[in-house]
């Protein structure tokens, strides 16, 4: 199989699925941790993985999943670019916008991402999210807003100029006061962190 | 011109004073050299830290700590050009000894007093011993664990904090861990002979919290309390657990930020364990893993010169001297990007 993509946690390889496209992620075994604690975690996180994939579908652009295996998920192919490497070019913040309404639909289904980076959302005809393998269900306002805190980090240098339309985005996929609950307890995440300036 | 810059670190559990020489405008192993760096341990104990017996033990040992750095580096206190020391993050207490040391140094001889950020301190002095150029830092300590790159922001520069422990460092939670498992001693130390000790390698489950790039430690901890599991075995499980932990994190933010170079920092870059799991994982992304040498991994003098040494050069400007424990690394601009 040709290696499509490499993250940090699993490799992609291309393959077809009932003639149509589709790509097979492997989590491959870490050499660096306990055996049992790799196989714990990548077995886990594969189930965990297709359990939300499953229910997001119907609510979020997400991959559509195909077939699971113990280590192994076979998921549709959504062709498009890291929202990472399209900020490396100016604008992008009808993208970020997007970003965050999506967001705001898997936290509406009761979703959280776990690791919502822009390394993590796929931009193509549509903005589509990947990786679910940090993720949970859950209604909690503390782990929603991790999810935007982790997003809000990975814009890097341009967290300023990019994150108002993502938060914009993410308050129109659920009720207004709802959003700004959510934004307001990420602001008290950071004034909890470590030598934060309060 | 050669310069001499005196150093004085006091954050936290070390009193330390070293001398650095500087010949050129660039910090490097050929012109940048650490003439002396002595430094005294506050000594680990069933409860932590006292603060007040902290800033005591530090006044005390200080005086002795400057003559013998005098001594060994061959000078006289006249030839000193500036002094650098420890502004923060650190204990209150312990700082303000520090401070008042290296200000009233600078009184005395009327040299300027340099303001120098510990944690960035700790990077500097990292990149100096090992070579390494704009690597992504891991920064491990008792009070800190942090993920850190370089980033160039307007026309300056700043250290980006990419992951970092929503709770405690992760040298406070194995320290935490050895008093709570009742090691000998009753710290990181103990946790790390234990696990020693340790060979059936069946690995008791304990949690495993990765948010993303950010970690906690404290649902491990708790898990530990409760545990009826053998010392040993627990030991073992939350050096694993802990040091998987953070390798996934960092792992996580070298694929996202693309940096060619991984550097450990802090008084745990030290253990062996963490060390190989990092040089495991950095090999499967082709990536050079720097770890600090022991002299300079926990805190100590010479990293506060020679960061200082770094700030005159470049012409790094600084608002106050003040010291202050809140102190973050990624509020403050420079002028190198290396």
């Amino acid at each position: 199989m040709k290696k499509f993509d490499g993250g940090a946690e699993a490799t992609l390889y291309e393959t077809t699925f009932e003639g149509k496209p589709a790509l097979a992620k492997k989590r491959a075994p870490k050499n660096y941790r306990h055996p049992q604690l790799d196989e714990r975690l990548r077995s886990r996180r594969t189930r965990q993985e297709a359990k939300i994939l499953r229910a997001a579908k119907p609510e979020a652009n997400v991959p559509e999943l195909y077939g699971e295996t113990k280590y192994e998920l076979i998921e549709s192919r959504v062709d498009g670019v890291l929202l990472r490497k399209r900020l490396e070019k100016k604008g992008g913040a009808t993208e970020c916008c997007e970003a965050g309404r999506q967001l705001g639909l898997l936290h509406g289904a009761g979703i959280v991402h776990g690791d919502y980076s822009t390394s993590n959302v796929l931009v193509g005809r549509k903005v589509t999210v990947i990786d679910f393998g940090l993720g949970s269900f859950s209604n909690e306002l503390e782990k929603r807003a991790e999810d935007i805190l982790l997003f809000k980090k990975s814009l890097q240098a341009r967290e300023d100029e990019l994150f108002p339309s993502f938060a914009e985005g993410y308050a129109t996929a659920m009720d207004k006061k709802e959003a700004q609950g959510v934004l307001e307890r990420a602001n008290v995440i950071i004034s909890r962190a470590r030598y934060a300036q309060r | 011109m050669k310069k001499l810059v005196l150093g004085i670190e006091s954050t936290a559990h070390t009193i330390g004073v070293a001398l650095v020489s500087q010949t050129g405008k660039t910090v490097s192993q050929e012109k940048t050299r650490v003439l002396s760096n002595e430094l005294a341990k506050y000594p680990s104990s069933k409860a932590g830290f006292i603060p007040r017996k902290l800033a005591d033990h530090h006044a005390e040992h200080y005086a002795t700590l400057l003559k013998q750095a005098l001594e060994k580096a061959g000078v006289d206190a006249r030839e000193i050009d500036a002094i650098a020391f420890s502004q923060g993050p650190g204990i209150g207490h312990s700082l303000r000894v520090g401070y008042m040391a290296a200000k009233s140094a600078a009184q005395l001889l009327d040299k300027p007093l340099v303001p120098v950020n510990h944690t960035i301190a700790h990077v500097e002095a990292g990149k100096w011993a090992t070579g390494a150029i704009d690597p992504l830092t891991v920064y491990v300590s008792g009070g800190n664990t942090q993920i850190l790159a370089l980033e160039k922001s307007g026309g300056a520069y700043r250290y980006r904090v990419y992951g970092e422990t929503l709770d405690v460092g992760i040298g406070n939670f194995l320290d935490n861990a050895g008093r709570l498992l009742e090691l000998d001693p009753p710290d990181a130390v103990g946790v790390m002979l234990a696990a020693k000790q340790y060979h059936e390698k069946e690995l008791v489950d304990l949690p495993y919290t990765v948010k993303g790039v950010d970690l906690a430690f404290s649902g491990l901890l708790s898990a530990i309390k409760r545990s009826t599991a053998d010392h040993n075995a627990l030991a073992y499980a939350a050096q694993e657990n802990a040091y998987a932990m953070l390798v996934e994190a960092a792992e996580r933010c070298l694929c996202h930020t693309n940096k060619k170079q991984v550097m450990l920092v802090g008084g745990v870059a030290q253990n062996p364990r963490l060390q190989e799991m990092f040089a495991s994982m950095c090999d499967e992304h082709g990536t050079t893993l720097k770890a600090v040498p022991t002299a300079y991994a926990g805190d100590n003098g010479a990293m506060i010169a020679v960061t200082g040494v770094k700030m005159l050069a470049s012409g790094t400007e600084w608002k106050s001297t003040e010291p202050n424990q809140g102190l973050r690394i990624d509020g403050q601009e420079f002028k190198w990007n290396d």
